[in-house]
């Protein structure tokens, strides 16, 4: 079965075993890429804490995504970028493992995940930026993360790949990260 | 709480903090396109506003709050005016909405019969009007 056809079944499925992100659309903005989030994501992303330092991470990660959603310009080495798995020599991108990357106000999240197809992506796990700087082997271990929770769901199936930006974004994207 | 006839509720806080964080991005990419088209180096920024290279990397890598002065000063050491517009929420997402800018007032103030009288001081874009022609 494919991918889509799948994930599509845990967005319908009662209660919903992966959640589609839809930001605050104004005026004319519409869909124009998806994000889809695992549940505890999703949860994290859009429910409203005490804490309003944590409530303005949570909106900038929201925007973040909203961005993405909505066709804005995104780019690969500041918006968004593959992960390098330094385990290996050379350094490998074959697994296909993104970080998203809001920005702006401390503390920074990075949220990991894959492309199910073009212009769809996933989001499996966050991570504080804090942590992730204080050892390399932090960035392997979401990207273990990451493929164990896309293996839950699509055992058997292969993360969408490409060798070029317009592969994984079909528009608006702009191709700035060197390393590939 | 009531004005007049309307019943005003309070804006949810989760929907300004959305609004800042969205403006926020706007003005961040706006300014890194306008990088990107300047030709410009960070070491050239730094030069040209005399303050560390560092300062710029964190403005153009967005690990420094900007403020309008940060960008009014990017702006400027990028040759660009910095626009601020509130646009109406409908008019949001669409691509043929356009900022009028002073320039757009002179143009309209210079003309007698309420055409847009071009004056010559910006490229015209390719397949406009005549009636943009200079005057």
């Amino acid at each position: 079965m494919s991918t889509i056809i799948r994930l599509l079944g845990y967005e319908n499925a009662t209660p919903p075993k992966l959640r589609r992100f839809l930001p605050r659309f104004v005026g004319h903005e519409k869909e124009h890429r998806k994000v889809t989030l695992v549940p505890d994501l999703y949860e994290w992303v859009t429910r409203s804490v005490k804490s309003d330092a944590l409530n303005q991470v949570k909106a900038q990660a929201r925007v973040h995504f909203g961005q993405f959603v909505k066709g804005a310009q995104v780019d690969d080495c500041h918006f968004m970028k593959r992960i390098e798995d330094r385990r290996q020599t050379p350094p490998d991108f074959s697994h296909e493992v993104w970080a998203i990357s809001p920005r702006f106000d401390p503390p920074q999240y990075r949220f990991f995940g894959v492309f199910v197809t073009q212009d769809w992506f996933f989001g499996c796990t966050k991570q504080s930026r804090d942590w992730l700087d204080q050892h390399e082997n932090r960035w392997h271990t979401e990207i273990d993360k990451t493929l164990r929770i896309w293996r839950r769901f699509f055992d058997g199936a292969l993360p969408h790949g490409g060798s070029q930006l317009h592969q994984y974004i079909s528009h608006n994207a702009r191709h700035c990260d060197g390393r590939w | 709480m009531v004005a007049g006839n309307k019943q005003i509720v309070p804006i949810p806080l989760n929907v300004l903090w959305d609004d800042y964080y969205e403006n926020l991005h706007l003005a961040y990419n706006n300014m890194r396109a306008a990088y990107a088209d300047s030709g410009l180096t960070q070491d050239d920024i730094s030069v040209l506003l005399d303050v560390d290279k560092s300062l710029i990397s964190k403005r153009l890598n967005g690990t420094e709050n900007l403020t309008l002065k940060s960008m009014s000063h990017m702006g400027t050491a990028m040759d660009c005016r910095l626009l601020v517009a509130f646009i109406p929420y409908q008019y949001v997402g669409t691509t043929n909405y356009y900022v009028p800018t002073p320039h757009h007032a002179r143009a309209a103030a210079s003309s007698n019969t309420g055409t847009l009288i071009y004056d010559g001081s910006i490229p015209i874009p390719a397949g406009k009007s005549k009636e943009l022609e200079p005057t």
